[in-house]
């Protein structure tokens, strides 16, 4: 209990205070420019933290990690490009909620909704990091595969009013995850001997044009879709009601939950979080069908999965010493400069730091809530801009950001290739998302297909998948989710004709 | 165009876009053209199904009096002003073509100013245009260029 107490106030010095309040600051600013990713800002500012002590430098770091990838949300909301990769599912509801006058309602949401996911895994990070840790590392390819498979079933959910255009956007996108070296040989695949696309289509890039220049070319093109000005004032009711939490509270639990645990595998990341969690809020919704018509339970679950993502990836790379992500990666390599070395050890001989930074971390979150709270409406008065200055802006905002990832101008020539590719298929019916989809988990797919058919040389794979009891229920929930829709449809049906025949 | 067109034509196009790929990917080894021949051939699958029910639909639309059909599945295309558009992505290309020569700050400038005047020429608000892009360029320029040590491409000025 005394060191409880002594941990509590180490967190609560100035310095550290000031540090996480820093960060946060500076997190939701890299995380509102498309293109500079929670990773980026981390990176930037980790040679600073070499002179702090290591308790106020990975708050600084801690704070630049949560308000990243809460600050996606902002231009994911507003301008319909997400910050983040993290905050592509935040486009879906967020943007219509920005095109129906709602921009602050949107801000608002995501920033409680971030709040309660970050701080529910800043609080599994310190009670079951362990466990759970043990736990991620039993995920084998098997398991990765089903689980990029059941990432993809999210396409039957979103695409669920032309289903054949969802699926085709879907493959489109895998084919375009395969771009780049294959996993077995390295042999460059459609790179037309350009270097940078060796490793792959850059997700930035892709992002950034699948979502803005289609958007910006709506924009100028259609004064029906412009962005409604957000009417309300800055003064207006900034906190959410006990009445909205209470309602929501299903839709925050599921979705920190998603992601805690998506944030604990290696190599899964944020966008895969917000999109299982949107997709399970929609499914087990009252209202499905009013999904991506811009409603606050599809910011909610988007959102409190991706931060809940914070928490997760830090449990394997504190407990562990595996970094889940590129954010991660770096904060380590700030550890192991600190002389703390991941591991058991972390946890006993150097507690004195690690347990104060776990408690950092609850009160990062709770200053990326009230930074997040009190800049809303300040935000939402973006939606106010004249089209013609806001369009000219997001293009030269959004050709920065593709160009920081790598200083490199071949990645916003790739931008606007998927900028071209993403306003054709909007003009076909095609929606986006399902690309995005296929870019992201076409390469975990495919890697993990190639280990699993390596493993099981000369084995049947069905029966080497069935005897691992993880991937049997990543396969049950493969199943669920594709019946679901069909499901979901035939009650519906059967509801209608009910009402037909009364 | 009746969505019946627009299906047809994206059809063609996917089915000429995984085809050309087809070809590009003659060279590939056969351990590393396996998962993106695989792929392939489910997208042009998936295209003639999209085909056949396109132009099935367009035949009942023919046979029937009422055109468009109650039933279309119309696309929500952005019915735009094509001008306005290609305006606009003919200048965001220019723009990305000009930074290697004109370098970053210029190019960002004159492309902010551009396109702000194209998309509404109105000459009461040429001096707000003008503050607008200087500040947004100078904004940018420092934030990532000085700050974040984004290493801006440099043209024939700065």
């Amino acid at each position: 209990m005394a060191g409880a107490l002594t941990w509590i106030l180490a967190a609560m010095s100035w310095q550290n205070l000031l540090a996480g309040f820093l960060g946060v600051v500076l997190g939701v600013i890299f995380g509102a420019l498309p293109g500079f990713t929670a990773a980026m800002g981390v990176a930037v500012l980790m040679p600073f933290t070499f002179g702090l002590s290591p308790t106020t430098g990975l708050m600084l770091l801690a704070g630049i990690f949560c308000g990243a990838i809460y600050g996606g949300s902002i231009s994911a909301i507003l301008i319909g490009t997400p910050g983040t990769p993290s905050a592509a599912a935040t486009v879906i509801d967020g943007f219509e909620m920005a095109r129906k006058g709602q921009a602050a309602d949107a801000l608002r949401e995501a920033i409680v909704a971030s709040y309660i996911g970050g701080t529910f895994s800043a609080i599994c990070l310190a009670f079951i990091a362990p466990p759970l840790a043990r736990f991620a590392l039993k995920f084998g390819p098997p398991e990765y595969l089903l689980l990029a498979i059941f990432g993809l079933t999210i396409i039957a959910s979103i695409a669920a009013k032309s289903l054949l255009k969802g699926i085709i956007a879907g493959v489109l996108g895998l084919i375009l995850g395969a771009v780049g070296m294959d996993p077995l040989l390295a042999y460059p695949r459609w790179t037309f001997g350009i270097p940078s696309l060796v490793s792959g289509v850059g997700l930035v890039p892709a992002l950034i044009g699948l979502f803005s220049i289609p958007q910006v070319l709506s924009m100028v093109g259609d004064p029906e879709t412009r962005i409604k000005e957000y009417s309300g004032k800055v003064s207006g009711r900034r906190w959410p009601t006990f009445k909205e939490l209470k309602e929501f509270s299903p839709i925050y639990l599921r979705s920190s939950l998603i992601g805690l645990f998506i944030g604990a595998l290696p190599g899964a990341g944020g966008s895969i979080a917000a999109f299982l969690g949107y997709n399970e809020a929609k499914r087990f919704s009252k209202h499905p069908e009013k999904f991506g018509t811009g409603i606050r339970e599809g910011v909610a679950a988007a959102e409190a999965a991706n931060n809940a993502v914070t928490g997760g990836a830090l449990i394997t790379m504190l407990t562990l010493g595996v970094p889940g992500d590129s954010v991660t990666a770096i904060m380590m390599g700030a550890l192991l400069v600190h002389g703390l070395r991941p591991g058991n050890e972390l946890f006993t001989a150097s507690a004195h730091v690690i347990y104060p930074f776990l408690v950092g971390l609850i009160i990062v979150n709770l200053m990326m809530l009230l930074v997040g709270i009190y800049a809303a409406p300040y935000a939402a008065r973006v939606t106010k801009t004249p089209v013609s200055m806001l369009a000219p802006i997001i293009v030269a905002l959004c050709v920065m950001g593709a160009y920081a990832v790598n200083n490199d101008i071949m990645d916003v020539w790739v931008m606007l290739f998927f900028g071209v590719v993403g306003y054709l298929l909007k003009c076909g019916g095609y929606i986006t998302i399902p690309i995005v989809l296929g870019v992201i988990l076409g390469p975990i797919l495919e890697s993990n297909l190639t280990r699993l058919l390596t493993i099981t040389q000369g084995q049947n794979i069905l029966m080497y998948v069935l005897s691992r009891p993880i991937s049997v229920v990543l396969l049950l929930m493969i199943i669920a989710s594709l019946a679901w829709p069909v499901i979901q449809l035939r009650s519906v049906t059967a509801r209608r004709i009910a009402e037909v025949a009364d | 165009m009746g969505s019946s067109n627009i299906d047809i034509m994206s059809s063609l196009s996917l089915l000429a876009f995984a085809g050309l790929l087809y070809i590009l990917s003659g060279d590939f080894p056969h351990a590393a053209a396996g998962y993106p021949h695989a792929l392939l051939g489910l997208l042009a699958g998936l295209a003639i199904i999209q085909l056949a029910t396109a132009i099935v639909r367009r035949k009942r639309q023919a046979l029937s009096s009422k055109a468009p059909a109650s039933g279309d599945n119309r696309a929500a295309a952005p019915k735009g002003l094509p001008a306005r558009v290609l305006l606009t992505g003919v200048s965001i290309i220019g723009y990305v073509a000009l930074i290697p020569v004109l370098g970053y700050a210029v190019s960002t400038l004159v492309f902010l100013l551009g396109l702000m005047w194209l998309l509404n020429p109105k000459h009461s608000v040429l001096w707000v245009y003008a503050g607008v892009a200087v500040a947004s360029t100078v904004v940018l320029y420092i934030s990532f260029g000085r700050f974040l040590s984004v290493w801006l491409p440099k043209g024939i000025l700065f």
